[in-house]
């Protein structure tokens, strides 16, 4: 254990900056030296530069006096390292010096003190996360609360600290042995000495072969039960065993008479003197609480002076020897009295108290914001699922919005061949019109020369021969005339096949014409034609066009022939949405009911109904009265 | 991972108006790659249509021109009669 502390102080030293590579160096020499240790001291103390310079000199001195056994000094200097590493980062050595300081106090026996520098280091220890450090203020709290009497705790946090050295993947034997030590030295006083034998003898399961040599202080706790079970001579022979350890350890190391070796030897002969009174063997116990006197007067331990002279009271009484009893009596209560006052119980519990109050408040406040961390992990969940949500609703939206754009490109083909073949169906279909209507022209063409040459030689006959045959004149002018009338309408209808739309005031001149011709053949008659202004540029297709035409004509030539009428009237005009034509005559008039139709009066009616309008004739007998509606 | 999840979650949505804006634009070339061709239908339908007016007064021309022929061999055939009746007193002379 010792070997580990200054394992760690000269750690501490050469971690220190570059700087202050001399006063680290000076340092070193003045904590390990066994002899010049003052001189270095002093020569560090001249170097000394920074705030850290100086915390690391007072810092050295403390763990110096502290394993020298010079108490106060430690204390003193202990108390200036501290002040001054309490504003540096040097928790390590803070840490050191918390420890050696309850170490002091301890001995000194004033353990409210050591206990509050132990809770104090461990605070700080929690606070930096220094779980070694915690298991070394655990095991010194077990320690004290064991020279304080107080078992219990010393076993809890004795438990603490074995717990966390057993737990570690390398196992570190010094702080484990340590750590069974203090439990077992608690159970022992605590008259439990079968709980003490089982971790004092665990302690063999971490040391073989040499390393034994570090199981003195188990070897002297085993005879120790063994004593308190009245087992003397197997006790005798751990305590002999122990005390021969000491010795070749204090051989190994030069000579040494620090602390510990005073400590040590003090228990052994203590221990070994009540062996011997025990044993009634009064001569021999005399010499070794000589002894005994010596080494714990030097170690000044509080707790051992206070043994010693309870185990000398209790030698000097069973020899009788009252007079000495008492007064090693009085010793012995005046060493306890001022160790176990009740004032520095209450300060001991208040220190728990404030300790366990600090370390609840640090779990709540770590609990409490263990809630708020988890709080925000879930509102961060939630948001993550809210978010994932959004994301599978964009994921489905871009499937749809793929799928739509496909369903739409396959449409816009469909729609495109569609079209396409529409277009090359009605191209095909156009062509063969064309083809047709070329042939129908050539057929007009050739009908048209023909009935002309009918005309021409009809005309030619009649003017060559002198015809007296008024029956054959008659017959060839009919042929002739009827030729020229069949021209007209073969002319009226290529008029109308090239025409594509067929404006009113087209037919209107067309009607004109006829009129005229009409007019000319029966001058009696009065024509009256007008056409409202309004309907002057409404379209026809040749179609219906041709079939108004047809019709009027048809009318005009029938009341020509037939009606013998003095006025013949041609109106048409817009009435509402309709387009009406009435073509009336001041004729005769014929009974409709009573008269066959005609295929003129039929054709008439067919070609009305075929371009969609309604054909209707009155006649009386003051003429006829013919109204087309389009 | 939440900073992930909205960065996936702003590009779906840029992908997303990416895509409508693309459907939108290939709704409207599409759309303005029809319009020629049924501007195209049209004219020919207006053709085919005109060419079958055409057509249909062609075959009541047709129609008339039989009937036309039928009267003027009737009447040429008078003709003939009459001449024959003119002549056949002559050849008996």
């Amino acid at each position: 254990m010792k070997n580990f502390y200054y394992f760690i102080a000269i750690t501490l030293l050469f971690s220190v900056e570059a700087n202050s590579q001399d006063i680290k160096k000076t340092l070193i020499k003045a904590f390990t030296s066994q002899d010049s240790s003052y001189y270095y001291f002093k020569i560090a103390k001249k170097s000394i530069k920074t705030i850290e310079d100086e915390a690391q000199y007072y810092f050295c001195k403390n763990a110096r006096c502290c394993d020298y056994n010079q108490l106060d000094s430690s204390i003193v200097y202990g108390q200036r390292a501290l002040k001054l590493l309490q504003n540096s980062n040097d928790i390590n050595s803070l840490l050191t010096v918390y420890n050696n300081l309850a170490k002091v106090y301890r001995k000194q026996g004033q353990y409210d003190k050591a206990i509050d520098y132990s809770l104090q280091g461990i605070r700080l220890a929690e606070k930096e996360k220094k779980e070694n450090w915690i298991a070394f203020f655990n095991a010194m709290l077990s320690l004290t609360y064991h020279d304080f009497e107080s078992y219990q705790k010393g076993v809890f946090y004795g438990k603490k600290a074995l717990k966390f050295w057993v737990n570690q993947k390398e196992k570190n034997p010094d702080m484990i042995s340590n750590a069974l030590n203090a439990i077992a030295i608690n159970f022992d006083d605590w008259n439990k000495p079968d709980s003490a034998l089982f971790y004092h003898k665990k302690v063999f399961k971490y040391y073989k072969g040499k390393d034994t040599l570090y199981t003195g202080e188990t070897y002297n706790n085993i005879g120790n039960t063994l004593l308190k079970q009245k087992k003397f001579k197997e006790a005798k022979k751990w305590i002999s065993s122990a005390l021969k350890i000491n010795d070749k350890n204090f051989e190994i190391n030069n000579g040494v008479k620090d602390n510990d070796y005073y400590y040590e030897r003090a228990t052994n002969y203590t221990n070994l003197a009540t062996i011997a009174y025990e044993l009634d063997d009064f001569n021999e116990a005399e010499k070794l609480f000589e002894k005994a006197y010596l080494y714990a007067k030097k170690s000044d331990n509080a707790e051992k002076l206070r043994d010693f002279y309870y185990h000398r009271a209790k030698f000097n009484k069973k020899r009788n020897n009252l007079s000495k009893a008492v007064q090693d009596q009085e010793s012995y209560i005046k060493i306890r009295d001022s160790v176990f006052d009740v004032e520095r119980a209450e300060t001991f519990s208040e220190l728990e108290a404030k300790y366990q109050n600090e370390k609840k408040e640090k779990q709540l406040l770590q609990s409490k914001s263990e809630i708020r961390e988890r709080e925000i992990e879930i509102e961060n969940k939630n948001t993550q699922f809210l978010i994932l949500g959004l994301i599978s609703l964009a994921l489905l939206c871009i499937i749809y919005l793929v799928y739509r754009q496909q369903k739409l490109k396959i449409k816009q083909q469909e729609q495109e061949f569609k079209l396409k073949s529409a277009i090359a169906k009605i191209e095909t279909q156009n062509k063969l019109q064309e083809q047709r209507l070329t042939i129908s022209r050539d057929l007009h063409d050739n009908i048209g020369s023909q009935l002309t040459f009918i005309i021409s030689s009809v005309d030619n006959i009649k003017y060559a021969f002198d015809i007296q045959n008024a029956k054959l004149d008659h017959k060839l002018s009919g042929i002739s005339d009827f030729a020229k009338s069949t021209i007209i309408e073969l002319r009226d209808t290529i008029w109308a096949m090239n025409k594509s739309q067929i404006t009113f005031e087209d037919l209107q001149t067309r009607i004109h014409n006829f009129v005229d011709k009409a007019k000319e053949a029966k001058s009696e008659i009065q024509f009256n034609f007008a056409v409202g202004a309004e309907l002057k540029d409404l379209q026809f297709s040749s179609i219906e066009g041709m079939n108004i035409y047809r019709t009027i004509q048809e009318a005009i030539n029938n009341s020509i022939k037939y009606a013998v009428a003095k006025n013949i009237d041609i109106f048409v005009e817009k009435i509402k949405d309709k387009i009406q034509i009435v073509i009336k005559d001041d004729g005769k008039g014929f009974d409709l009911a009573n008269t066959e139709k005609g295929n003129g009066l039929l054709n008439m009616q067919k070609r009305i109904e075929e371009i969609k309008g309604e054909f209707i004739m009155q006649s009386t007998e003051s003429g006829t009265n013919i109204t087309i509606s389009l | 991972m939440t900073f992930l999840l909205i960065t996936v979650f702003a590009v779906q949505l840029g992908f997303i108006l990416f895509l409508r804006n693309k459907i939108t634009v290939e709704r409207n070339q599409f759309q303005s790659k029809l319009k020629p061709l049924e501007a195209f239908v049209h004219q020919l339908n207006e053709e085919h249509k005109k060419q079958s007016l055409q057509l249909q007064l062609s075959e009541d021309l047709k129609t008339k021109m039989k009937e036309v022929n039928i009267a003027l061999c009737k009447n040429v055939f008078e003709l003939n009669y009459q001449l024959l009746e003119d002549l056949y007193p002559k050849k008996e002379s």
